[in-house]
């Protein structure tokens, strides 16, 4: 064997589930360590990032120190890899993205039920948010994702090992229903008929079958707008699937596309009573939508054009 | 790739209020080959035409003229289209910028040579994303089935059968009781001669070896192009048949048979022909009315269609364009949702390797299952998703003036785009910054080409579609309904006022409500 590849983590506006998700590798983790050496990472105290060759990103980029931590990363790289479905798509962070910075500031500092008296800090110590959240590629170029929230461990192994081994990463591109198990009848019957009359809610989980389209029960699934490669593990569980895995490469968006798909298959009076539609279609993939922040935010656009200089 | 562009004058019509010349001299500038004419419909001009086509070798053509409807419904027109195919361009390769009925009749003043580069940039992208389409040779059978032993029924059967071709007459009752189609006071009316000859008509074509009757039969399903359709009969027999002429006026028996033959219907829900001038013609080259408002009008509909069908089915070959929706198989996971979506039962999932299929046969290229499709696996061959967000991102670039808004109006093919070019031809205005982008159907209408409208600036979305029960493609209109009803919360979610987005529902005929539509809108959005 020969030197070991040099690999930096960092993580922005996340949860820092995608770092965990790489210590569940459990002992798969020593075969992954043989290949590489992490040299710089939250969890170790080193205070600046080393040149290495692999850089893996986690999280979006919400606030003025995401964005100096992410260019340093970039700089530092050379090969950049979106870890995460925030780092590729915003994720669950980039819902802010549907309210103004105000509201989201007065929300969290002044209107939560516990708060007396509050006040939005503001002081050069605290890094400022930033008008909306990006997804990493919004600021600097990337060079592979691995998305999923958090991706399973043996993806990122295979990532890594790719990379490793000079490789590319390469992504599944079809949508989950490639790799879902359920049974699925209706759905290939050629009828202009909805699936369903009505639409159940996801808590009614103990109602359905486990076997059986979540369609065409009736239960919203974002499988057929969303990338496989998670190993199904939600739908094994019972679980309709929620997205997190992205768009795939074909669509310009998930929100857009699933919208479009359910007209046809299930009543959009149950969808609009039982699901939230913004919250399903874009739940993890906002601030990479095709319109990716409210009409009325218009400060940003100045940033954005400044940003613009330092993409590639 | 050689993009050429022909820039006609129609006569000063567009001349007048666009100038040519500044026109001329921007697309030579951006390394296109330019000439102008001053009537395309003129056989001089035509030959001019094709000329150039050879000798540059160009292998897309813009045509910057009158309406392209004028080329697809007219027989005239529609010549030219087979001679610029035949002089070696693809027909996906021939785009219309509309700068008659859609630019120098209903507007005037600033801004019209702007927009008019605009729709010709439209034109010009649509043939770089669009990838040839397949042409295929058949030879037609030489084989009809009549719809309907109603009199021009009869008659229609009688001259096809004695041209030699073989003749299956359906009729929901029986055969040879045409009390059904003519009322007393009508048989009163005419000659006592005629009358004799129907008669003998019922029995000529129940003696004729070449016809085969079906009383009391309905159609299951009709499927296939001209010279080549598949019948399913109630009971399961199947009818291989080369056109199709269908006889009834009858609004409920039309409601029952529109779902499986796909010929439109006019407001009074019979069914229509495809150019109020050409009346036994429908879109389908295979498929004719043979209805007329009296004994007389009926015979001459029912030659008139026969004259129509034999003159295509007499052929050795007939080419067709293999229009049909496409399937990326590395990215299609066989969900089935365009298999839900088809009304034409042209999409279904191949179970062995789990991804969707096209029945080019059955495949009427609305679009419907692409919007549908989820991952975007799917494409229309004419109108293809790159061309659309490129065309949409173009017509945004247009600067209106002052505080005129700027509308994106997507206009079906069936009544939304006919009907803006009735309202040019009426001499009807309407604001330039009013830019119309041509759809297959509102089925074609993805959520994300609207999203993408608003953010390249403009104000407004309108689209034109068919009145309720008149879609074309059958379910395009209540489709993009349900989307929209399900969209409108996710422009909610961006602050986009949903009053921004206007379908407005008008037949292909009502020129004036076009405008009055787009109008008003436009007002709404000036905030008047």
């Amino acid at each position: 064997m020969g030197e070991k590849v040099q690999v930096a983590t960092t993580w922005l506006q996340s949860c820092s589930g995608c770092h965990i998700s790489l210590l569940d590798l459990h002992e798969e983790l020593l075969d992954v360590l043989d290949l590489i050496e992490i040299v710089y990472s939250p969890l170790m105290d080193i205070k600046e990032i080393p040149r290495v060759t692999v850089g893996l990103v986690e999280g979006a980029v919400a606030n003025d120190y995401n964005e100096e931590v992410l260019r340093e990363m970039r700089e530092q790289s050379d090969i950049l890899v979106a870890f995460g479905t925030c780092a590729c798509f915003g994720g669950i962070p980039g819902m802010r993205n549907l309210h103004l910075l105000q509201d989201v500031l007065a929300r969290a500092y002044v209107e939560t039920e516990s708060t007396v008296d509050g006040i939005i800090p503001e002081s050069p110590e605290i890094p400022a948010l930033k008008q909306h959240v990006h997804a990493i590629s919004d600021i600097v170029k990337v060079d592979y994702m691995i998305p999923g929230c958090p991706p399973p461990p043996q993806m990122i192994k295979n990532a890594i090992v790719a990379l490793v081994n000079g490789e590319e990463i390469v992504l599944p591109t079809k949508n989950l229903c490639n790799d879902c198990k359920r049974k699925h009848d209706s759905m290939l019957i050629p009828k202009r008929a909805f699936l369903t009359e009505a639409v159940q809610s996801a808590p009614e989980l103990d109602k359905i079958d486990r076997d059986k389209c979540f369609l065409e029960q009736g239960v919203m699934c974002m499988g057929p707008a969303t990338r496989t490669g998670c190993g199904s593990r939600c739908l094994d569980a019972n679980m309709p699937c929620r997205g997190c895995m992205g768009p795939t490469p074909d669509a310009l968006e998930q929100g857009a596309k699933i919208v479009n798909a359910l007209a046809s298959i299930l009543p959009a009076g149950g969808l609009m009573f039982n699901e939230d539609v913004v919250g399903t279609g874009y739940r993890y993939s906002l601030p990479v939508s095709i319109y990716p922040h409210r009409a009325d935010d218009l400060e940003e656009e100045v940033n954005e054009e400044e940003n613009e200089g330092d993409e590639q | 790739m050689s993009i050429g562009l022909c820039l006609c004058k129609c006569n000063r019509t567009i001349s007048d209020v666009v100038n040519i010349d500044a026109l001329f001299d921007w697309y030579r500038e951006q390394g296109i080959d330019v000439m102008g004419c001053d009537e395309l419909c003129s056989a001089d001009c035509q030959n001019e035409l094709l000329n150039n086509i050879r000798e540059n070798e160009w292998s897309g053509i813009v045509i910057g003229a009158c309406s392209p409807k004028h080329y697809e419904t007219t027989k005239n027109q529609s010549a030219i289209l087979q001679l610029i195919a035949d002089a070696g361009i693809n027909p996906n390769k021939i785009a219309f910028a509309n700068l008659r009925e859609q630019l120098a009749l209903p507007n005037s003043g600033d801004g019209v040579l702007e927009k008019a580069k605009c729709l010709i940039d439209v034109a010009i992208s649509k043939i770089e994303h669009s990838a040839d389409v397949l042409v295929e040779e058949i030879p037609p059978r030489r084989s009809a089935l009549i719809i309907g032993a109603s009199i021009s029924g009869v008659f229609a059967a009688l001259r096809l059968a004695d041209a030699g071709y073989k003749v299956h007459i359906v009729d929901k009752g029986e055969i040879g009781d045409f009390s059904e189609y003519i009322t007393p006071e009508e048989l009163a009316k005419i000659d006592v001669s005629l009358t004799c000859a129907m008669t003998p008509s019922f029995a000529g074509i129940k003696m004729h070896p070449n016809v085969v009757m079906y009383p009391e039969t309905t159609l299951t399903d009709v499927y296939g192009r001209v010279g080549d359709y598949t019948v399913q009969l109630e009971g399961g027999e199947i009818l291989k048949v080369g056109g199709i002429i269908v006889c009834v006026r009858d609004a409920e028996l039309t409601s029952k048979l529109r779902p499986i033959l796909h010929i439109d219907i006019d407001s009074e829900g019979y069914f229509r022909p495809k150019n109020p001038a050409f009346v036994v013609e429908t879109r389908d080259p295979g498929k004719y009315l043979a209805v007329g408002d009296d004994v007389r009008s009926d015979i001459l509909a029912a030659d008139s269609a026969v004259l129509s069908l034999t003159s295509i089915l007499d052929k050795n070959e007939i080419n067709h364009i293999i229009e049909v929706s496409e399937v990326d198989e590395d990215v299609c996971g066989g969900c089935g949702t365009c298999v839900k979506t088809c009304m034409f039962h042209a999409t279904s999932i191949d179970l062995a390797r789990n991804v969707s299929v096209t029945d080019a046969t059955r495949c009427v290229g609305c679009g419907n299952c692409v919007v549908a499709c989820p991952t975007g696996a799917r494409d229309l061959v004419r109108y293809p998703n790159s061309y659309m967000i490129d065309a949409i991102r173009i017509l945004g670039g247009f600067k209106t003036s002052g505080a005129s808004p700027k509308v994106l109006a997507m206009l079906c093919d069936g009544s939304g785009y006919p009907a803006a070019d009735r309202a040019g031809l009426m001499g009807l205005t309407y604001p330039t910054g009013v830019l119309p982008l041509r759809v297959s159907c509102a089925g074609r209408v993805d959520t994300q080409f609207i999203l993408y409208a608003f953010k390249v600036g403009f104000d407004g979305v309108f689209i034109g579609e068919c009145p309720e029960g008149a879609c074309h493609n059958i379910v395009g209109n209540t489709d993009l309904a349900r989307r929209a009803n399900l969209f409108r919360a996710v422009l909610r979610s961006r602050a986009i006022d949903t009053d921004r987005l206007r379908i407005e529902e008008i037949s292909p005929l009502e020129g004036d409500l076009f405008v009055e539509a787009i109008n008003e809108f436009v007002d709404e959005l000036r905030g008047d």
